[in-house]
């Protein structure tokens, strides 16, 4: 390995990676633009200049891989020269509109000013370059030609990672300027991508713009729940409402990047038809009652159905969308508490979704249907329990995160379903199912409860809980545990942590994951 | 040269022709502006097609280069070096004339279509300042009265 020495500390740095990522490893930042670690190195924006003894001139971090020996200066008289000229250079066109600009809080271009440069601009305003702003340049994206740095990270992105080079550089000198062909607009699946890798606000989210500053968000760290890949994700949120999700790097699974339709698709979650209080069936009405209401209505039928038909007239749907602890505690709570193994699976995707293609997106809309295998739950869940209702045996049915009407369509799912004495719905929104419910008891959404999801590569990774559920909803586990109280009166845990380690315990698939040990990116499963 | 005539086709079997050269996109670039005298903005599909790029890249290389030209030029181009060493030798003066005596701007071609003036930035000729092409031909220390018979001397 060799031996690079950067600021006076020293590191055994694995052959081949370049300055930016050997002071990375010694915990420090070389300030850079246009270099990022998923694209090709183009060296064009200068920023990352620092002083190598014994070469000649400056060199730029980003083409500059270690080698034994090397002692490098990012802090010395030359190299703080140059990252000042670089800056004064980049801000001679800068309409510096940071008050009106949504990077303002997390650009670069202000970072590095604060750290490297900090001296009054020689260009007065009105003498700046003028170039086109606000430019709808399609798929949510908005471009501000002024703003640009030209460092090229979005048009390498569309070269190399979605081979679709809608963006180019046009002109040149003080004209050049990023733009679409005229005419033309940004046409791919991924293209929200380089709003996060823009370094500075040229490049701006539609739907994010002007809406909140960043500095009032806070991170979360969570995965996508839009399809069986699960992009790990940074949630921001303020004050309950979700503004915008963005990739975070997992090299497991996502790498940088997620789609466009899984990065807006927070949208889904905060509507209208999210329900916060519990609901009871009447005169074909869903009334609004209590929580705790709701799940006395919910014992009680459960109690009165089981002393009428037997534990197995009572049987569980459990959806694809539910989280592997959620999964767990409803197949215990069946099993321990009911003493019925009447459980199925369903991992529904609406028809016209995107289908696999060869970067992220996969047809399969379910983050967890490798979770609810895993745990010995069959797919065919709308089949089996369907015949299990059809022979006169299954008279109740408890479904989780399981919408099987819209899955089935209507007259199907009354057909197979129809004759249920009760359904009891466990879900976060009035969906066609919960429509059609005796009882629907509000659950937590993904982004407000802790938990895994298992992707289909078998990747486990954490869910955290950016906020608090609407209204009274409570996360599932919650809400099944304090069921099994009142029917049985034993105290279960609650806490993701505590069901994860029963379930490696008894789930063979999970056995040796610990929930502390999955980190950032998450571990696989055995199997 | 220099017509404005052309067609998708021709223009198609130019890229088809090249499309295997190294460096191919600038090599059709040059020929289509050598037979055309510009390179209309319908080929770049065209080209686009037949490299595998995007528009956006052979758009954003044409207008690099402001030699390529996105409309038909006149009959003939007299470009005039505005840089240093000519303008230390009176090309500012020079300008003034020509373009008082054709009565157009930087940029722009002579209502009947004969003259299309350019501005260039040295053309390696500062020995000879003031220094002009006139289509392919290079003048050096070009004075108004000699810039006068060049232009009676065109069709
Ligand atoms: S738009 Fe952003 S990413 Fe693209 S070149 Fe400009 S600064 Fe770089
Ligand atoms: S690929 Fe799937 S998991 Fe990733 S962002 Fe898109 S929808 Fe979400
Ligand atoms: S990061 Fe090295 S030149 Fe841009
Ligand atoms: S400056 Fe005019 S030819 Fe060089």
């Amino acid at each position: 390995m060799p031996k690079v020495t950067i600021n006076g500390k020293e590191l055994d740095a694995p052959a081949g990676i370049n300055l930016i990522q050997a002071a990375e490893m010694l915990g420090m930042e070389i300030p850079h633009y246009c270099y990022h670690p998923a694209l090709t190195v183009v060296g064009n924006c200068r920023m990352c200049l620092v002083e190598v003894e014994k070469a000649p001139k400056l060199q730029i971090a980003c083409n500059t891989q270690v080698s034994d020996g090397m002692v490098v200066h990012t802090n010395s008289e030359r190299a703080r020269a140059a990252q000042q000229a670089v800056l004064e250079f980049l801000l001679i066109n800068h309409p510096i509109d940071c008050p009106v600009c949504d990077q303002a809080g997390e650009c670069k271009l202000q970072d590095y000013y604060m750290d490297y440069d900090r001296q009054p601009s020689r260009f007065p305003l009105g003498k700046k370059n003028k170039k086109g702003k606000a430019i709808d340049i399609g798929s949510d994206v908005m471009l501000d030609q002024e703003r640009c740095i030209l460092c090229a990270r979005c048009t390498r992105f569309l070269d190399e990672v979605t081979h679709t080079s809608e963006l180019a550089i046009f002109e040149r000198g003080d004209h050049n300027r990023i733009d679409t062909y005229p005419g033309r607009k940004l046409n791919n699946k991924y293209a929200g991508n380089i709003i996060d890798i823009c370094p500075v606000g040229a490049l701006t989210e539609k739907d994010f713009r002007f809406r909140m500053r960043v500095w009032y968000m806070h991170r979360t760290p969570s995965v996508c729940a839009g399809c069986e890949r699960g992009c790990a994700i940074d949630i921001y949120e303020n004050h309950g409402r979700i503004y915008r999700y963005k990739p975070r790097h997992n090299p497991l699974v996502n790498g940088y990047w997620m789609c466009d339709e899984g990065r807006h698709s927070f949208t889904n979650l905060q509507t209208e038809r999210r329900i916060t209080r519990a609901l009871y069936q009447s005169d074909g009405r869903l009334v609004p009652e209590t929580f705790s209401a709701g799940l006395r209505r919910a014992a009680g039928a459960i109690r009165k159905c089981g002393e009428a038909n037997g534990a197995r007239a009572i049987g569980a749907l459990v959806g694809a969308q539910a989280t592997n602890e959620e999964i767990f505690a409803l197949k215990s709570f069946m099993n321990d508490v009911i003493g019925s193994d009447v459980i199925g699976g369903m991992s529904y995707s609406p028809p016209g979704s995107s289908g696999d293609d060869d970067l992220l997106i996969r047809a399969n809309k379910n983050p967890n249907t490798r979770g609810l295998s895993a745990q010995g739950i069959a797919l065919d869940g709308l089949d089996t329990l369907a015949q299990e209702v059809s022979s006169g045996r299954l008279k109740m049915l408890i479904a989780l995160r399981a919408d099987a009407c819209t899955a089935l369509g209507e007259a199907e799912f009354i057909k197979r379903f129809g004759p249920l004495d009760y359904l009891l719905v466990f879900d976060t929104d009035v969906n066609e199912t919960a429509q059609m419910a005796n009882q629907v008891i509000p659950i937590a959404a993904y982004p407000e409860i802790e938990g895994t999801f298992t992707n289909f590569q078998g990747v486990v990774q954490r869910l955290h809980r950016a906020f608090d559920p609407p209204g009274e909803a409570k996360s599932a586990i919650e809400a099944i545990t304090d069921l099994s109280m009142l029917l049985d009166g034993v105290e279960r845990p609650q806490a993701a942590d505590r069901i994860f380690a029963e379930m490696a315990a008894r789930e063979a698939a999970f056995a040796g994951l610990e929930y502390e040990k999955l980190g950032h990116n998450g571990l696989k499963l055995n199997v | 040269m220099n017509t404005n005539g052309w067609d998708k086709a021709s223009i198609s079997a130019i890229a088809q022709e090249l499309k295997d050269q190294p460096g191919a996109l600038m090599v059709i670039l040059r020929r289509i502006q050598d037979e055309l005298g510009w390179i209309p903005q319908p080929s770049v599909p065209l080209i686009a097609d037949a490299l595998n790029l995007s528009r956006a890249e052979v758009h954003g290389v044409i207008s690099f280069y402001h030699d390529f030209r996105d409309h038909p030029p006149g009959r003939h181009v007299l470009r005039l070096c505005r840089a240093e060493s000519c303008q230390a030798m009176g090309a500012v003066a020079l300008a003034r004339h020509v373009k008082d005596r054709l009565g157009i701007d930087f940029g722009q071609t002579t209502a009947d279509g004969r003259i299309t003036l350019d501005a260039v930035y040295c053309l390696g000729n500062c020995a000879c300042s003031p220094a002009i092409t006139m289509d392919d031909d290079i003048y050096g220390r070009v004075s108004p009265a000699k810039i006068d018979k060049l232009l009676e001397s065109l069709e």
